[in-house]
Parts: structure tokens; sequence; C-alpha cells
């Protein structure tokens, strides 16, 4: 066993915290269970908050934390740079995992929860956290001053399919528009929100 | 949408990044944008900007034995893709972390590599010393190893399962008629295992990682299962 485990390990802590967050994931597809460490080490605040703020409950963001950085052991070696960084593979992974839970666990908040409410707040909101690492603060902020130039409308609908798990279609239902409109909405606020994004880079 | 002609609709890419695209239509678009730089472009720019999206998430710390529970599930994990068995549905379990319903949906997708496994099966019974009684060998579903019974007796062959956190032990189980019995407890990088117990046809062998001392009751996913012949 111990052979094994050697015969994996081919990175060691202080190697893997100089690489690239692409060069973990070629790592892990390695079976470089060291990487895969650092890769949460760098990540696992981030995947563990976006759960927790999907599904509202510790035990169930513990458990799509987990099935996430699992799935980046499993399927590393499927991973393509053309489809985006290894960053937002992750964030996409985590997001399927913990919006599928709520939609599993019908955990979603049912009912006429205001638009301006908790959301809304969080988002045009930096909440300071000691915690945070640099990095996670500065694209918070980042973040909340692009949200801050998109028409309400717009990312109302993006917030509400992106951190509740509403389809298109629920969100018409709910919030009694055509389902063109919803569709051409959020895509036109994701738009702007990259567009937002890149010109703070 | 003729996905090799055509480009994507906005809706498509957005309906795809978001996760709601059925799975004819998922494949359909994943097929397109293999293909199709302009649409793989748009596509990756609203994923980047979606991503970005969690970072609105307040900021909040996962409990400090995430990490070592995530690397434990890990290193218990075979790196080949495995088939799911019949021990999944088998036991009832109290939904912990790893919880016996996330195991079967977890694992069903996979794909046996029978070949695989045949190697090792062949290679734990040339390893083991040979009995006047006629041993059967099952193949482990989970981690590379097999259970070899021999009248009502079985061994596990333990080598392939990796290092725990401190404080937790590998448990095996006997699982006959829904129930699961306990059979004994192991250490990582322990060599044959014997089960505690008898066993028949049709029962199931599972391994679960376990507080220190064992469990009464499985309180985890089975790392590993094989089914007695």
């Amino acid at each position: 066993m111990t052979e094994i485990a050697a015969s994996r390990r081919t990175t060691t802590r202080a190697d893997a915290m100089h690489l690239s967050d692409e060069a973990l994931i070629a790592q892990i597809a390695r079976g470089d269970d060291d990487a895969l460490g650092a890769f949460y080490d760098r990540f696992g605040r981030v995947v563990y908050s976006l759960a927790l703020r999907i599904v509202r409950d510790t035990q169930l963001a513990e458990e799509a934390t987990q099935e996430a950085f699992l799935a980046v052991w499993r399927t590393a070696g499927d991973y393509r740079a053309s489809r985006g960084s290894a960053r937002t593979w992750l964030l996409t992974l985590a997001h399927r995992r913990a919006v599928d839970r709520v939609r599993f666990e019908q955990r979603r908040v049912v009912g006429n929860v205001p638009l301006d409410d908790t959301t809304e707040r969080e988002i045009r909101e930096v909440i300071p956290s000691a915690e945070d690492e640099a990095w996670v603060v500065f694209e918070r902020e980042r973040l909340v001053r692009a949200l801050r130039q998109i028409p309400d409308g717009e990312r109302e609908l993006i917030e509400l399919a992106y951190f509740d798990g509403y389809t298109q279609s629920e969100l018409a239902d709910r919030l009694g528009l055509p389902l063109g409109t919803v569709k051409r909405r959020t895509f036109t606020g994701l738009g702007r929100l990259r567009t937002l994004l890149e010109a703070e880079r | 949408m003729n996905p090799d002609s055509e480009h994507l609709h906005d809706e498509d890419l957005v309906a795809y990044a978001l996760g709601e695209s059925d799975a004819a239509r998922a494949r359909a678009i994943d097929g397109h944008l293999e293909s199709c730089d302009a649409c793989r472009r748009e596509y990756v720019g609203l994923l980047d900007a979606l991503g970005t999206m969690a970072f609105a998430a307040p900021g909040r710390v996962p409990p400090p034995d995430l990490r070592a529970s995530i690397l434990a599930a890990a290193a218990n994990e075979s790196p080949a893709p495995i088939v799911s068995g019949p021990a999944a549905a088998a036991v009832p379990g109290r939904r912990g972390r790893w919880s016996w319903a996330s195991l079967s949906s977890g694992w069903g997708p996979r794909i046996a590599i029978a070949g695989g496994l045949a190697v090792v099966l062949i290679v734990v019974l040339l390893a083991l010393p040979q009995d006047t009684s006629p041993s059967r060998s099952a193949p482990l579903v989970g981690v590379h190893g097999a259970v070899v019974v021999t009248d009502h007796r079985a061994v596990l062959d333990a080598a392939g399962f990796g290092p725990l956190p401190s404080g937790r032990t590998y448990e095996m189980w006997v699982i006959h008629g829904g129930a699961a019995r306990p059979a004994g407890l192991f250490t990582p990088g322990a060599g044959n295992v014997p089960v505690r117990g008898a066993v028949a046809p049709g029962d199931v062998i599972a391994v679960t990682a376990e507080p220190a001392g064992g469990s009464p009751q499985p309180t985890s996913t089975p790392i590993a299962h094989a089914q007695v012949q």
C-alpha cells in the first residue's frame, strides 16, 4: 500500500503551492493526491461558500464540496483548457452539484421571497471577512463593482438562476414574464457581466 | 438546431452553462462546441462570467476535517472506472457525508474494466495458499482486490486500501437479507484479512471507513464491496 501511495506522489506540498491551477489539474490527473490537497487549499473555501449559499445547509454544502473535489479527482484527465480555466471548471462542477442538490431536495426557498431580499443585499455590499484571502476579496470586489452596473431586471435573473437553481421556465412562471424575455435578459445580463469583468482585469 | 452546421443559439449556451440542458441536447451542444471556435469562445466567456458569480457568496470556512475526508475518499477510489454492484442499495444507512445513496448514484454510470478486474482476480488466486476445498473468488468493486471464499469462510485481500485520517479504521460488513453485520476491522496496509463469521452465496461483503474502534452499523458509504459467488 505504501508503495502505491508513494508512486503516485510526485509533487510535494511546497511544490504544489507554486503551480498554476492548470498545472495542478495535470498533476491530479496523474493521481497526485498532494496536488488535490493543494487544489483544495486554494479553492476549498470558495467552493464551500458557494455550495452553502446555494443549498443553505452545512451538511449538504459539505457533501456538495466533497463531490466537486472528487469529481476533479476522477475526471482531471478530461479537463480541456479550451473550455475555460481550471478555476471556472471547478466552480462549474461545484455549482452543478450544489444546484442538483437544491433541485433534488427541494430546498430552495419556495414562494414569494421578494427579489430585493437577502440575495441582493449580499451581492451589493462587500461583506468583509477576516478569514478571506486577499485574492478572494479582490475577486469579490471586482464582481460587486460589475454587478452594480447591470440593470436590476437582468441581475436578478442571473442571481436567481445561479444561486437558487431556478430554470429559465421556472423563472418565467415565478416572475410572470414570457420565457423568451427571461432567456434574453439572462443572456444579455451575462454578456454585460462578462464585458464588465474583462474591463476590470 | 443542427449542431454541426449552424451556430448555437445564445439561449442554448446559457441553458448549457447553467446545467439545464437535457442529456441529448447537452451532447449535441458539446459536440458542436468541440468543432466550432466561435461558439466555444462565446461559451467559455459566459461560463467564466457565471463562475465569477461564486465570489458573491458570503465567505464561509468549511469544517476543518473536510479536507482529510476528501483526500481519504480520493485515496480509496480506484483510479480506473469501476462498476456499481448490489451492495449500495442493500443497506440502509443514515445520511452522512458519504451516503449509501450517493454511492449508487455516483458510481452507477461507471463502466467496468472486466479485464483489469480479471487480472487482479488471477493474481489474488495465485497468491493465496491453496486449500483442499475449492475456493471461489469475487473481485472487489471500488478498490482493487478480491474476496476469496472457501467453504463458508471469506478472506479479504486488503492490500489495495489506502491510508485513512487518524481516528478512523476500516470495517468489514457482511450484508445478508438487507441487513449488515460487523465482520471485523483492519488497518491500511493489511494483507489478507479474515472476514468474521460465516458467509453464504449471494451475501455482499462491504468495507466502510468508521471511527476508531468500529461501529455496530455502517455510518458511511462502502468504499468497496464484493458479492460472494
